[in-house]
């Protein structure tokens, strides 16, 4: 179920970038500086954080490993800005297909990662609702993005 | 956007609440410490206001945990309403309202909700309403997810709207 929602709302999240070009997927709603390319881009890494280094315990993968973070915490969502949309759809697609293999590997939701914060795990259920919450509220910012962009509205 | 500091020992149960409170807690702060004026703002071509998205959450907590689930009737305002006549009562009607009106209700909504859930046996207990084309019923777990979700995406959409107000950004927590 978990799964299924997460999954629910990764498609929201195409469906709210479908067919848009390079300079929309770069539109911002001003003041906000968010774009839908940048949140898509952010998405990916999002994924690979919590599957890829939280739960499987694995190195960063690129291009995220390689980086410059220390020079702009936020190189995710301003990089995009420099990406086809095609680079970026397929960055997430990729994300999102090593984090359900990654999960497949894993018998319980009740499972606990290697990696600790405040001296406590994770279980694979807390990162799952974690990532429906964050996909979700960025898919709320995608939507009225869109919505300014062409009027196309997703439910 | 930061990370929940959401407990990650506990039951199920206390996961899916603390997630689910820590969303309604970010809806109701964005609507804090604003006039009723900026309260009114929208950020164009949508048409959602920050009143408005707190009354809608009020309706959907009351409308999914007193109604679907426990199969009572929706209370007041709502009971009142002609929602075939105003499908988006409770969108129009909240930017004219005291925004200490709005929140309380949502809070009510939310009170009431916790208290089902915790009166409930389990998270596979199942709705008492059925959805009205495929005749399924939902498990209080499944109601719990699609309600953090929900909450979560209306949380996004207040993000940029306040934003748009005042320059606000984020998980704060205002007054």
């Amino acid at each position: 179920m978990l799964n299924a929602f997460l999954n629910y709302y990764r498609a929201a999240i195409f469906d709210i970038a479908d067919g848009l070009d390079a300079d929309q997927m770069n539109t911002r709603l001003e003041p906000s500086t968010l774009t839908i390319g940048g949140i898509m881009h952010h998405l990916a890494g999002v994924e690979e954080w919590w599957f890829n280094e939280v739960l499987a315990n694995n190195e960063r993968a690129e291009p995220f490993a390689s980086a410059p973070w220390d020079e702009d915490r936020d190189w995710d969502f301003h990089v995009a800005a420099t990406l086809e949309p095609g680079t970026i759809r397929n960055r997430y697609q990729l994300a999102i297909d090593r984090s359900n293999r990654l999960v497949a590997d894993v018998d319980s939701l009740d499972f606990t990662t290697v990696k600790e914060r405040d001296g406590e795990p994770f279980s694979l259920r807390w990162i799952f609702v974690h990532m429906i919450e964050e996909t979700a509220r960025h898919a709320g910012h995608g939507d009225l993005i869109r919505e300014s962009i062409d009027g196309k509205t997703v439910s | 956007m930061t990370t929940p500091e959401i407990p990650k020992s506990g039951s199920e149960r206390e996961l899916l609440v603390a997630f689910l409170d820590f969303q309604r807690q970010v809806v109701i702060d964005k609507c804090l410490g604003l006039s009723k004026e900026q309260l009114s703002t929208r950020l164009e071509p949508s048409t959602m206001t920050l009143p408005g998205i707190a009354y809608h959450l009020a309706v959907v907590e009351e409308d999914w945990f007193a109604s679907d689930f426990l199969g009572e009737e929706l209370g007041e305002p709502w009971s009142s309403v002609d929602w075939d006549a105003t499908r988006d009562w409770e969108w129009d009607v909240a930017p004219t309202m005291d925004i200490g009106v709005v929140l309380d209700a949502y809070r009510t909504a939310i009170e009431r909700a916790n208290e089902i859930v915790e009166a409930a046996d389990s998270l596979e207990q199942m709705s008492v309403r059925k959805h009205p084309r495929t005749g399924e019923h939902w498990s209080l777990r499944w109601i719990l997810i699609h309600m953090i979700e929900e909450t979560a995406r209306h949380a996004g959409h207040a993000d940029l709207i306040r934003e748009s107000i005042d320059g606000e950004t984020g998980d704060f927590r205002s007054d």
